[in-house]
């Protein structure tokens, strides 16, 4: 099936440069890219604002064989404009295509520690890639996002080594017209540092950025006391 | 009690106002003063990731928008509910946009002592009721949206929370009787 893959699609849905969804889908569109597919990259941060942004994603979408969405977990759940262009595509469902698979892939990551706060995002895309007309090839939840602090992966040496491995599998497989592997989707949820020690360095960071910012003493602060 | 209710149905989305009216009734039944945020008409900014809420302007979001007006009447109220049409089993973008914007409302600290989630920064937090709509049973959409309610309720810092979702094609009183049973749930 692997001659019918040509065209991959990577939706952004995080709103910051240098992000670690950029990081992550960056790094697969590479790969894809390794084994001859050709696309690009759409920013989803403002692109529903204007038609043209619209009509930009309904044909980019309609044109591409692998999707792959790449964003952050905000609020247990994907980003609203993430959402909002989920919504939008589903508004007219692709047909289907027999005999030549339409796939949808998700990469997303949390600040937290734990890949499981990814799984419902994830559950939120499979029900997506339904309602759009796409067919569901599985997805990565990657934990302690932070850790990647936003680098290319290939920078990021053993702190990204399983997540590398997990994005190499995942792009010989959708590449092949197949679903994202059970082994690859266990190593990208593996810590990508202990537990303590990222929550550890997490926290250091806000301290230094508040030292900054000159907000050391304010970071308790409830601007809306309740009575 | 009050109740802050957070109308996230998109503009022209008449088919789920009968869902939220018995809801409002529903709350008036129950004895709360109901302050209500029709959300597809306030100016509201997608949440930027900027982290300026925990470093920068803490507890506060540095874009000024109503999304403080928002955040103020959750955590003044004793019970926050949530209301939007599901889309693939998770909030309307409608609604999510508001509570994206909400993450001043917690400290940017960890508390690890279970699953990983933030730390309170006030000392007191409203009860979560979740409600989401559908036109008809999806129970793969249901399933998704009850664990995602539990979840928001457990990283909102909720002191006690439920669920439910009311169906486009049942009656205005069945509505209201599900969530009159919801509310009874919950204990704020």
């Amino acid at each position: 099936m692997s001659g019918a893959i040509h065209q991959v699609l990577l939706l952004l849905g995080s709103p910051r440069q240098g992000s670690v969804s950029a990081s992550l889908g960056g790094y697969l569109l590479e790969r894809l890219a390794e084994r001859g597919l050709t696309g690009g990259v759409l920013p989803l941060t403002g692109l529903l604002e204007a038609q043209e942004g619209r009509a930009r994603l309904a044909a980019a979408a309609a044109a591409a064989d692998v999707l792959v969405l790449a964003a952050p977990v905000y609020v247990d759940a994907p980003p609203a404009p993430v959402l909002r262009a989920m919504e939008f595509l589903a508004g007219a469902p692709l047909a289907p295509r027999p005999g030549k698979p339409r796939l949808l892939a998700a990469v997303t990551n949390c600040g937290f520690s734990e890949a499981s706060h990814t799984a419902l995002s994830l559950d939120i895309y499979g029900l997506f890639a339904r309602a759009a007309g796409f067919d569901w090839a599985g997805g990565l939840g990657v934990g302690g996002g932070g850790a990647l602090h936003g680098k290319p992966l290939a920078a990021t040496g053993g702190a990204g080594r399983r997540v590398r491995r997990a994005l190499d599998m995942a792009a010989e497989s959708l590449a092949s017209g197949l679903a994202i592997p059970d082994e690859a989707r266990e190593l990208a949820a593996r810590p990508l540092a202990p537990k303590g020690l990222y929550l550890l360095v997490g926290e250091a960071g806000w301290l230094a950025q508040a030292w900054k910012r000159r907000t050391l003493f304010k970071l308790g602060s409830t601007p809306f006391r309740t009575p | 009690m009050r109740a802050a209710l957070l109308d996230g149905s998109p503009s022209g989305h008449d088919a789920c106002r009968p869902a939220v009216d018995a809801l409002r009734r529903s709350l008036s039944e129950a004895g709360y003063t109901v302050e209500e945020f029709t959300l597809a008409g306030l100016p509201m900014a997608p949440c930027r990731g900027c982290f300026a809420c925990w470093v920068a302007t803490p507890g506060r979001c540095p874009v000024g928008d109503a999304s403080e007006l928002v955040a103020r009447g959750v955590i003044g109220s004793d019970l926050a509910v949530f209301f939007s049409p599901l889309a693939f089993g998770c909030w309307h973008s409608t609604l999510k946009k508001a509570l994206d914007r909400m993450i001043g409302l917690v400290s940017p600290f960890f508390d690890a002592s279970g699953l990983t989630r933030h730390k309170p920064r006030y000392r007191r937090y409203p009860a979560m009721l979740g409600v989401g709509w559908l036109p008809g049973p999806q129970p793969e959409a249901e399933a998704v949206f009850a664990r995602l309610a539990e979840h928001t309720a457990y990283n909102l810092r909720a002191r006690a929370a439920a669920s439910l979702v009311l169906m486009g094609d049942r009656e205005w009183s069945v509505h209201r009787q599900h969530c009159l049973t919801a509310l009874g749930r919950i204990k704020p």
